[in-house]
């Protein structure tokens, strides 16, 4: 046991992004991840409100969301992002900052960072051991060639990813958000959170629908 | 998935309900407790260091004497904590220029009183201030300046006057030639003197001015001066040095604090203290010295003072922050005051800042707070957002809702509700009385309180008018002289709160408001004379302000369970008990002392049981002796014997132990490195870290007995308060080794009506009001991977009420229930937001059952939901709010599914109908709900919108429904009733 033990506080950063890899289900498996529709509620003041997510990879992100009885959307894909949100008064599709729209676009690869990480011009450091609400996690800092950086906290016996930290940029002032993830489940022979939470509110995923499919048309900006 | 986008939408909306969390009893078993930062923001405190970046000016990072490092990133308008991990005392600062993300932090400030801390070392950060790396110089205890050579980033100088209470061959100037990793000591002179300053040239970084600092402080005086101190030259980088000595004063020289103009090198300005302390004037790089100037603010306290600047463009403008703020046109020739325009600039500086590409502007650390000028002195401004004042003493009254009491250290005393409209900003705070504050008490009758200032000047406050009487104790014939502590202790019974005590080398005590006194005892000290030189202190340049004086009594206590015992701790090491109201006395020291705490250790506080009056609790303080272990120890015998409850991994010297109120084996410790807390009556300690900088200096501990909060006065971070503990209370060895548990739900209040707080008020430093929710708590052994947690509200029929979403964090969990029902449905497809999807009528008083569902099991407990006693509304106004409520609710409904059904027409229609089918549809619609106007300037009322009117105020009234509500309620059910009809009507003609 001690010699486990010690092995496991000298997990290199390949052993850990690996293992993360496999609980997810596995290289070879995500890898075969086109298209993702996340099917959510949010819940606000008791009211759930749906929210509907489509990722192409490396294609582009979708957001539609009814709220007070509107239905607002948003947009981005690899060459720009809008967004219209007529429950703000917006009466048209209003582009999106680029840095904002730069920040989307680095999360558009349904792998996700740890695979194929070095040939993504990705930077990978593992920063040790920290405790995330009481849970020792593995934490990874990622560096984007933009220099935009995000840490990944990885539960130490799950090996799943239970929060991100990421600093950036929006009209000039710097954001810094974490998102938690949960309840993780199996679906088709992957494991994803059912339920996702930043510092603003909590989201609870009913339904993944993987690889189907996803016209660019869902993905273009429309000016109205 | 997509983390970004779901970040930004997050940031669109709000959901009130948050869950919270927290482990094997420690801070993260308590995650739903998170510490509530009061500040006062208005009074801010002490500013050692404060550092811009050249290229980016409204970058700047403030090190502060007890709270850390903030940093700002536009120029004030907010700061963020930093330092949240690593010791809050903060020496120097500097920034790499060259890579503006890269900052150098020294810990332990350098300003020698007292009151001060210790530092830790040598800190770094590589992004900014996000993360940092300990890097060395952990025993120097006080670090006073660090440069960078601005032409190669990995030289580094760090000044290190070393410790303040002992001999220390960790002293002098140390350089790192690679960024930090390593050091090497270039300048040492000997174990009692120090390095106080460093300057360079610019030009020819390997040209160093270094001053050393000889310097001493005991319990019962302060030394400044000595032979060690100099000033020293090296042309090397600090390889050899060469001390300077021509026209600088003769004999013993104390701290010397130095200026070097960046727009001429050579041109060097000095405050040197001596016999006669004096500004020094070089213009050949130091190796020669002119006297310029001697005005109060240049020779004012040196060891405290210790910052002149140069304007970096203009040698002739300097600026001499100290007392005051002066600045002179003519090299120091002469000074003149800064004006107090904009606002009164707060007494007693420590660091400045200019910017160098605009020079306008300066940066200001005083005592009370950073303060910004943007006209080289001539006016200011004072950033509200800072909450890093220091407090010695808190306390509470029993107001609903209560209010809080503060002294802090240069900025008086104050009060502030716990609560207030908006939350407590910095406009909730009163001043009660000036100076340093320190012990502050609310008598019971609710309009009086007491405050001091330093050295037991303590006044009787009339809350109403604001005026002060002095009632601090005066010397009769009985005694030669009245020995008070620099935080003399002022304090009210705790068993009879009608007894108030004051403390010299003897107690007094009153029952009268401290109009008159008794002496109750006997010199309770050690009173030796060795240690009553007071006037003497002060070494080079005297300074006795009640700061040194010593053999006195520095805390007292009265037991609750009988006001004939007293104790009484004194700062040479005596601990007395009486347990005849004074008549006769018993000193326990020597018992204590077989425990292993030094016999002269400060007796910081007493905790005299309120369940066992046998039971003794106390915190003993050696720093200043140079000793910064942790001594508490417990008897429960009346202080004849005693067991150490120090542990070894407690940290910092103590302050405070409180025992809690309602659970004996529930202990809070206060120390310079954190609040601790135990849930098994000492035996093991754990460091409460939420919300709460982890090493805070914690100097006092209150608990509110009726409202379960924990008053946490600290020494840099302000007020900081623990709302309701009653989750510590309940947890134990027992309930942590459960995978689950799902605690009781006690009786809960139901109020009625909403706070009307209008606009925000821009005061700068704000707390959140306590969240009037109920809260229901669920434990987790650990972090829940894989499951949900959802909670049901149902009445006593099983008709849900109400759904949330639980977290699955390790430790205590926490969701929120307004007491809400769960909101209708509202009809969708308008031009305009509207907001009745997110309303919902308050439910009944009554019986609830509350299921928890975690993962695969469920649990249910049930809740008794009371009408709030204070409540202007009788159970039957409820009734019929209600009753309104659902009216409405079930309106909304109905229209919605009345709205979906001709959008879905109306969409068939828009492929291929008729136009004028299209037009009457929307016609039609355009009754029902807002479909033409977008702008939230152009109001377009339709059913759907003055449904949701009236459904708002009904469920946020503290009424039941007026009469004109009612009858537009009636009416808008008919209207509703008619559209409906209208409806079928059309659609039958349409054969739609």
């Amino acid at each position: 046991m001690a010699v486990a033990a010690f092995q496991i506080n000298a997990q290199t950063l390949d052993e850990v992004l690996n293992k993360n890899i496999e609980a997810r289900g596995g290289k070879e498996a995500i890898s075969k991840i086109k298209t993702l529709v996340a099917e959510c509620d949010v819940d606000a003041g008791g009211q759930k409100l749906p929210l509907k997510l489509y990722t192409a990879n490396n294609r582009g992100f979708r957001m539609e969301m009814t709220i007070m009885g509107m239905d607002n959307h948003m947009v981005v894909n690899t060459k720009e992002g809008a967004s219209y949100f007529p429950v703000q008064g917006q009466k048209a599709p209003e582009a999106m900052p680029a840095d904002m729209v730069a920040s989307m676009q680095s999360s558009f690869d349904l792998a996700g960072e740890f695979i194929g990480w070095r040939e993504k011009g990705l930077n990978l450091e593992l920063q040790g051991e920290e405790e995330v609400e009481g849970t020792m996690c593995f934490k990874i800092l990622c560096v984007y060639p933009n220099k935009k950086e995000k840490r990944f906290f990885i539960d130490k016996e799950s090996y799943q990813i239970i929060r991100e930290n990421e600093k950036f940029e929006v009209n000039g002032k710097e954001m810094d958000a974490n998102q938690d993830f949960g309840n993780f489940k199996n679906v088709d022979g992957y494991t994803l959170p059912f339920s996702m939470s930043g510092q603003m509110g909590a989201m609870k995923v009913s339904k993944y629908t993987i690889n189907s499919e996803l016209k660019d048309a869902l993905f273009e900006v429309s000016k109205k | 998935m997509n983390s970004n986008l779901f970040l930004f939408i997050l940031l669109i909306f709000f959901s009130p309900f948050q869950s919270k969390a927290q482990d094997g009893i420690n801070s993260s078993t308590f995650n739903n407790i998170q510490a509530v930062w009061y500040g006062p923001g208005t009074l801010s405190g002490r500013i050692t260091a404060i550092e811009g970046v050249y290229n980016d000016p409204k970058k700047i990072v403030v090190g502060t004497a007890g709270g850390g490092v903030w940093i700002t990133e536009n120029g004030g308008a907010t700061f963020k904590n930093k330092f949240e991990k690593y010791c809050q005392s903060i020496g120097a600062i500097a920034i790499d220029q060259k890579n503006p993300k890269t900052i150098f932090v020294g810990t332990g400030e350098s300003n020698m009183r007292n009151t001060v801390s210790y530092g830790e070392g040598m800190y770094v950060s590589q992004d900014g201030g996000g993360n940092w790396k300990k890097i060395g110089l952990d025993s120097t205890e006080h670090i006073s300046k660090i440069l960078i050579d601005p032409t190669n980033s990995k030289v580094v100088y760090v000044a290190a006057p070393g410790p303040l209470w002992c001999n220390s061959a960790h002293r002098g100037l140390y350089k790192s030639e690679d960024g930090g990793q390593t050091w090497n000591k270039i300048l040492f002179v000997n174990d009692s003197t120090g390095c106080a300053d460093i300057v360079m040239n610019p030009n020819n970084p390997n040209e160093l001015l270094a001053t050393t600092w000889q310097f001493r402080r005991t319990p019962f005086s302060f030394n400044s001066g000595g032979k060690g101190s100099g000033l020293f030259k090296s042309m090397d980088g600090g390889k050899t040095w060469t001390k300077i000595t021509k026209g600088l004063p003769e004999g013993d020289m104390g701290r010397i604090a130095l200026a070097l103009s960046p727009s001429k090198p050579n041109h060097i300005l000095a405050i040197v203290e001596s016999k006669v302390t004096g500004l020094y004037e070089s213009n050949d790089g130091g190796l020669s010295w002119t006297k310029q100037s001697a005005t109060l603010n240049v020779e004012a306290r040196p060891f405290y003072f210790s910052t002149i600047a140069f304007d970096p463009k203009d040698d002739n403008r300097v600026y001499r922050p100290a007392f005051e703020f002066s600045i002179s046109n003519d090299a120091g020739k002469s000074f003149t005051e800064a004006s107090n325009e904009g606002v009164w600039l707060h007494s007693d500086h420590h660091a400045l800042w200019i910017n160098p590409n605009y020079t306008n502007q300066l940066w200001v650390g005083t005592d009370g707070g950073v303060y910004l000028s943007n006209d080289r002195g001539a006016s200011w401004l004072f950033l509200p957002n800072l909450p890093v004042g220091q407090l010695y003493h808190a306390t509470y009254d029993f107001k609903t809702p209560y209010n809080v009491y503060v002294g802090l250290q240069d900025n008086g005393s104050h009060m502030a509700p716990s609560q207030d409209f908006g939350g407590v900003n910095n406009g909730s705070w009163r001043a009660l009385f000036g100076g340093d504050g320190f012990w502050v008490q609310a008598d019971p009758d609710g309009k009086t309180a007491y405050a001091e200032y330093q050295g037991g000047n303590a006044y009787r406050i009339d809350l109403a008018s604001g005026k002060g009487n002095p009632i601090q104790p005066t010397v009769t014939d009985k005694e030669e002289k009245l020995r008070y502590n620099w935080n003399t202790p002022l304090v009210l019974g705790t068993k009879n709160p009608k007894n108030l005590y004051m403390a010299a080398q003897y107690l007094y005590k009153s029952t009268n408001q401290g109009k008159d006194w008794k002496r109750i005892s006997p010199d309770l000290t050690t009173n030796d004379p060795l240690k009553l030189k007071q006037e003497q202190s002060g070494g080079l340049s005297a300074d006795n302000t009640s700061a040194e004086n010593h053999c006195t009594i520095y805390t007292l206590t009265e037991s609750p369970l009988d006001e004939n015992m007293i104790a009484v701790g004194t700062d040479d090491g005596n601990l007395q008990i009486t347990l005849d109201a004074g008549l006769t006395w018993k000193n326990v020291s020597a018992n204590y002392a077989q425990t292993g705490i030094p016999a002269q250790t400060w007796i910081t506080s007493i905790e005299l049981s309120k369940f066992d009056k046998n039971v003794i609790y106390a915190t003993f303080d050696n720093h200043f002796y140079g000793d910064f272990n942790t001594y508490v120890a417990k008897s429960t015998d009346l202080g004849k014997t005693w067991t150490k409850l120090s542990t070894p991994d407690l940290k910092g010297f103590a302050s405070k132990i409180k025992e809690d109120t309602k659970n004996k084996n529930l202990l809070f410790l206060g120390t310079e490195r954190g609040l601790w807390i135990s849930t098994n009556a000492g035996k093991t300690w754990f460091k409460f870290k939420n919300n709460m900088n982890e090493m805070a200096m914690v100097r006092d501990i209150q608990i509110h007995p009726k409202e379960h909060d924990v008053l946490v006065a600290t020494h840099g971070n302000g007020l900081i308060v623990l709302r309701d503990i009653e989750p510590m209370r309940a947890m134990d060895s027992s309930t942590a080794s459960k995978t689950i548990h799902v605690f009781e739900i006690a009786d809960s209040d139901i109020s009625y009506g909403n706070f009307i707080s209008g606009f925000p008020l821009n005061l700068g430093w704000e707390a959140p009001n306590k969240d009037e929710s109920v809260a229901f708590k669920y434990y987790l052994k650990k972090r829940m991977i894989s499951g949900d947690v959802e909670i049901m509200v149902k009445d006593m029929k099983d008709a849900v009420i109400r759904k949330m979403e639980g977290s699955n964090k390790k430790g205590i969990n926490e969701v929120n229930w307004d007491m809400r029902m769960t909101p209708p449905k509202v009809a969708k497809g308008g031009s305009k937001p509207d907001y009745g999807g997110f309303v919902a009528p308050k439910v009944l008083p009554g019986m609830y059952k509350i299921v928890f569902k975690i993962g695969d099991s469920t649990y249910e407990r049930k809740m008794n939901v009371k009408l709030n006693p204070k409540s202007t509304m009788t159970l039957e106004d409820c009734n019929k709010q209600f009753a309104a409520a659902k009216q409405c609710m079930k309106m909304h409904e109905s229209l919605a599914i009345l709205v979906d059904s001709v959008s879905v027409v109306e969409a068939k229609l828009k492929t291929g109908g008729v136009q004028k089918d299209i037009d009457s549809i929307a016609s039609f619609k355009n009754t029902l709900l807002a479909t033409k106007n977008s702008s939230i300037f152009a109001d377009e009322k339709r059913l759907r919108e003055e449904i949701t009117e009236l459904y708002s105020k009904i469920c946020s009234q503290e009424s039941s429904p007026g009469n004109l509500q009612i009858e537009n309620l009636n009416k808008l059910e008919k209207e509703l009733e008619k559209s409906k009809a209208k409806w079928l009507k059309i659609r039958k003609e349409n054969n739609w």
